[in-house]
């Protein structure tokens, strides 16, 4: 698991051209409003994200909202879509 | 048209080749800089290909770092120019009745080429959204909107070398009718990898080692590519007890007549520039410099300088003419680049002697009336007005 | 003194036909000019619903060597001029302007030199000839002889309408007595993919105000009107279609992309135009709206209405399920809809709803009617907040 948050971290920093290094971002803050201060648009940048990076579809703005919680949001999402069924 | 109604020219700021403050610029005036080799990170080299560039450098001290990155390089090289021409502290609570008026003539090639790269390598899997919102021509406008609060008209013209004095134009427009109070013109235009390849591949440019001196006798072909964003803040409403930049009384643009030996029916030029001058108020013979499109290619030029002569015919005196794009390289938007230049000229009270391109000596104090003029090829020439207080 | 502007000829070409006559023939049966995607080669989109006009481009414009947007643009003028003119006209064509909104340009060509560049590393730089969104204007210009004003605005989705505003302004200040205004745009994989990477295509078809709408339908097309001012007109005798009794533009400043949700700038676009015109919200019996079919465009545009608008309210139609959304010459587009609306005295309907979104509070149009109409108002919306309302009137005289 914190090998995969420490990718999502280095890849939320590349994707979103944000300004601060991975080792910066807390794990556990929110990503939109406080937080990372993300918006509409990252959210948009994020499900591209997670298709291309990880394989994971998102296939409408609900299911998004489960995953982009935090960085260990995202993990845990990712984690379990890639669970064995 | 009411144009009796003054614009007067508030504030004015560049991020440019010459430099991104006016001192900077001023002094560029004077020894204008040279083009330099041309590198774009993660591209193949494009051998003695130069040109200039703008220096970005200072943006992160400058500009606030969330934003930064929701941006590319035009809207940054705009907010930054914005920034400096101090919109806030001159604008002050009459944001509803501000007006933005942006030319640029290619818009985010930028952006449009990263969505576009993508796109093409990923076969349309994997998109890039937030550089298509970029992508469109008015991602300035509306960037400049949001981020100063400015809420009135929000025009974007995009039309070659015209671009900026047509969006000039209606600003103008607007002012003049009560419509808006303030307007906020700009003009960029930003350098771009495919661009300067596509033109490398047209023959466009001078190779690094010719020099770039517009105007002058014996010009070889070609140009050096630039970029560059300029921002003036306009009113009706005076600004009280600072040095001013002059007022802008008019703005023009239209279609030319072609002409199989002159490129430009020289006659129809004239008429078009005497229309600008008459609806003004203006002489022909008060008209004290030219400052031109002309960028070093010696045809070009050569239809500049017959333009002028034409102008010079028809008011029985000498006009000087200067050019001003071996400061920042050829794009289309440098009109804006070259309005900056024009209303320093008429702070300084001169022309100084970087801008000459033949040999000319205007006294000190003896510009007050300055034209300019550009070109495109595709057929559309524009002028704008300027005066001094 | 600011002069009186009027419409004295239009054109329109788009995916429901090459003509006004052809355009409201489709609005007055509801015949959707929607079909499946396949002008271009793209993986993604193809067979989705867009406005495709199956034309003959070439042919009918009568350029070879042109691109699409050039075509349809010569196409919607020169039907304009031959309204306005239809014995010739050519020493006060001469002196017209044109100004046109556009957005895409050649970007179809363009988008062929970047893959030829990047897949076989071959740099072809005569598909970048019609590039600039400025190609249009120009084509326009040189073949039909004018030597005015030639622009090209470029506001994203408002652009055509912006470029008939200020083309208004021109000629109600004094300074043109003719200009041809209009928009244009057409396909391009950068568009089709830009907006589906923003999620705002209904892969079924756009449902302008529908409970159930999933976003847009591109299109293309292009409109172009000949606004002159009336005292010209007049002394010419001319058909006056219509006057252009107000023009506002204004900004949010609210978002990159999607519209303030109180709808203000749009609130403050239309008071603007009203003020100018003269006229009452009462006065207004028909609004063409922006209505793309995306939930944050339908709701910001229905609050801004019922904002300004008390009962009864008039009527409100969106006319994007006949034509798709035609980017910069949607605006063209619908003014043209609007003088044609004015001529039949006729409201288009709202082609694609089936249950309205109860936080869309709005006077929907459903079906095709007759009806004494004398002010029509059509906004256009577009990226970064950029809002325009144009008002035609009926020529009383």
């Amino acid at each position: 698991m914190e090998d995969l948050i420490r990718d999502i971290k280095r890849r939320l920093v590349d994707n979103l051209q944000l300004d601060r290094s991975p080792d910066e971002i807390d794990t556990d803050a929110p990503l939109f409003d406080e937080g990372l201060g993300l918006d509409s648009l990252d959210v948009l940048e994020l499900v591209v994200m997670l298709d291309r990076d990880y394989g994971i579809e998102i296939l409408n703005m609900d299911e998004g909202k489960k995953a982009f919680v935090s960085v260990r949001g995202i993990a845990e999402y990712i984690t379990a879509k890639k669970a064995p069924q | 048209m009411p144009f009796d109604i003054s614009v007067e020219i508030l504030n004015i700021a560049v991020t440019s080749p010459a430099g991104n403050t006016l001192e900077a610029l001023s002094s560029a005036m004077e020894y204008p800089p040279l083009p330099s080799s041309l590198s774009f990170p993660g591209r193949e080299p494009l051998d003695g290909v130069a040109g200039l560039c703008c220096d970005l450098s200072q943006t992160r001290e400058l500009l606030n770092p969330l934003k930064i990155r929701r941006w590319g390089r035009l809207q940054t090289m705009c907010m930054l120019a914005a920034q400096k021409a101090s919109l806030p502290e001159i604008l002050n609570g009459r944001e509803a009745q501000t007006g933005v008026y942006v030319g640029t003539g290619m818009g985010s090639l930028g952006e449009t080429a990263i969505f576009l790269e993508n796109m093409i390598r990923q076969k349309e899997s994997f998109p890039k959204p937030a550089h298509f919102v970029n992508s469109v021509h008015n991602a300035v406008g509306s960037t400049l909107g949001l981020e100063f609060g400015l809420k009135g008209e929000n025009i974007t013209v995009a039309h070659r070398e015209i671009s900026f004095d047509a969006a000039l134009g209606h600003a103008l427009s607007a002012l003049r009718q009560g419509r808006m109070k303030y307007a906020v013109v700009c003009g960029a235009d930003e350098m771009n990898y495919f661009h300067v390849l596509a033109g490398s591949a047209l023959g466009l440019w001078k190779t690094k080692k010719q020099s770039f001196k517009p105007l002058a006798t014996g010009n070889s072909r070609g140009t050096f590519p630039g970029e560059g964003a300029s921002v003036c803040v306009l009113s009706t409403e005076k600004k009280t007890g600072q040095s001013s930049f002059g007022n802008v009384l008019g703005a023009k643009c239209a279609r030319y007549k072609r002409d199989s030996r002159t490129y430009i029916k020289l006659s129809h030029a004239g008429d078009f520039l005497e229309e600008l001058l008459s609806d003004a108020g203006v002489q022909t013979s008060e008209v004290d410099l030219i400052l031109s499109g002309a960028n070093g290619d010696g045809r070009l030029d050569a239809v500049y300088l017959g333009v002028g002569a034409e102008l010079e015919r028809r008011s029985g005196k000498k006009i000087p003419q200067a050019a001003f794009k071996h400061l920042c390289g050829d794009y289309r938007a440098a009109s804006g680049f070259g309005f900056a230049v024009a209303a320093l000229c008429l702070r300084l009270g001169r022309v100084p002697g970087g801008l000459w391109g033949q040999e000319t000596h205007l006294p000190d104090g003896s510009v007050k009336t300055i034209l300019l003029y550009q070109l495109s090829r595709s057929g559309v020439h524009s002028a704008c007005l300027l005066r001094s207080l | 003194m600011k002069r009186e502007v009027v419409v004295t000829g239009v054109g329109i070409v788009s995916a429901v036909g090459v003509s006004p006559d052809e355009t409201w023939n489709a609005l007055r049966e509801g015949e959707s000019g929607l079909t499946s995607f396949s002008l271009l080669s793209s993986a993604k989109y193809a067979g989705v619903p867009t406005g495709q006009v199956s034309a003959d481009l070439a042919t009918l414009s009568g350029l070879e060597h042109s691109c699409r947007p050039n075509r349809m643009a010569l196409m919607a003028a020169r039907q304009a001029v031959q309204e306005s003119f239809p014995d010739g006209g050519s020493r006060i064509l001469e002196k017209a302007g044109v100004i046109l909104g556009a957005c895409v340009g050649g970007m179809a060509e363009s988008e062929m030199f970047l893959q030829r560049l990047i897949l076989e590393n071959v740099n072809d730089p005569h598909l970048l000839r019609f590039h600039e969104c400025a190609s249009a204007a120009e084509t326009v210009a040189e073949n039909l002889g004018l030597f005015g004003p030639c622009e090209t605005i470029s506001t994203a989705c408002s652009s055509g309408s912006n470029a008939i505003g200020l083309a208004a302004d021109m000629i109600s200040s004094g300074e043109r007595d003719v200009i041809l205004a209009g928009g244009i745009d057409s396909f391009s994989r950068l568009t089709l993919n830009g907006f589906g990477s923003l999620l705002l295509i209904d892969g079924e078809g756009c449902r302008p105000f529908d409970e159930q709408r999933k976003g847009i339908s591109l299109g293309e097309g292009a409109a172009v009107l000949v606004l002159e001012s009336e005292e010209s007109a007049r002394l010419r005798n001319a058909p006056i279609l219509a006057r252009l009794s107000g023009w506002a533009n204004t900004c949010d400043a609210y978002h990159a992309t999607a519209p303030a949700p109180d709808g203000d700038g749009i609130v403050r676009a239309i008071h603007c135009a009203l003020d100018q015109s003269g006229l009452s919200p009462e006065d207004i019996h028909y609004i063409n709206a922006h209505g793309t079919a995306t939930i944050d465009n339908d709701r910001a545009e229905a609050a801004a209405i019922r904002m300004v608008f008390t009962d009864p309210m008039p009527p409100v139609s969106s006319t994007k399920r006949f034509f798709g959304h035609t980017f910069a010459a949607a605006g063209a587009i619908e003014a043209v809809v609007c003088v044609l609306a004015l001529k039949n005295q006729a409201i288009p309907p709202n082609a694609g709803l089936n249950q309205l979104d109860p936080q869309c509070p709005v006077r929907i149009q459903r079906n095709f009617e007759s009806s004494f109409i004398s002010n029509v108002m059509s906004l256009s919306l577009g990226f970064g907040g950029n809002n325009n309302c144009l008002i035609l009137t009926r020529d009383q005289e």
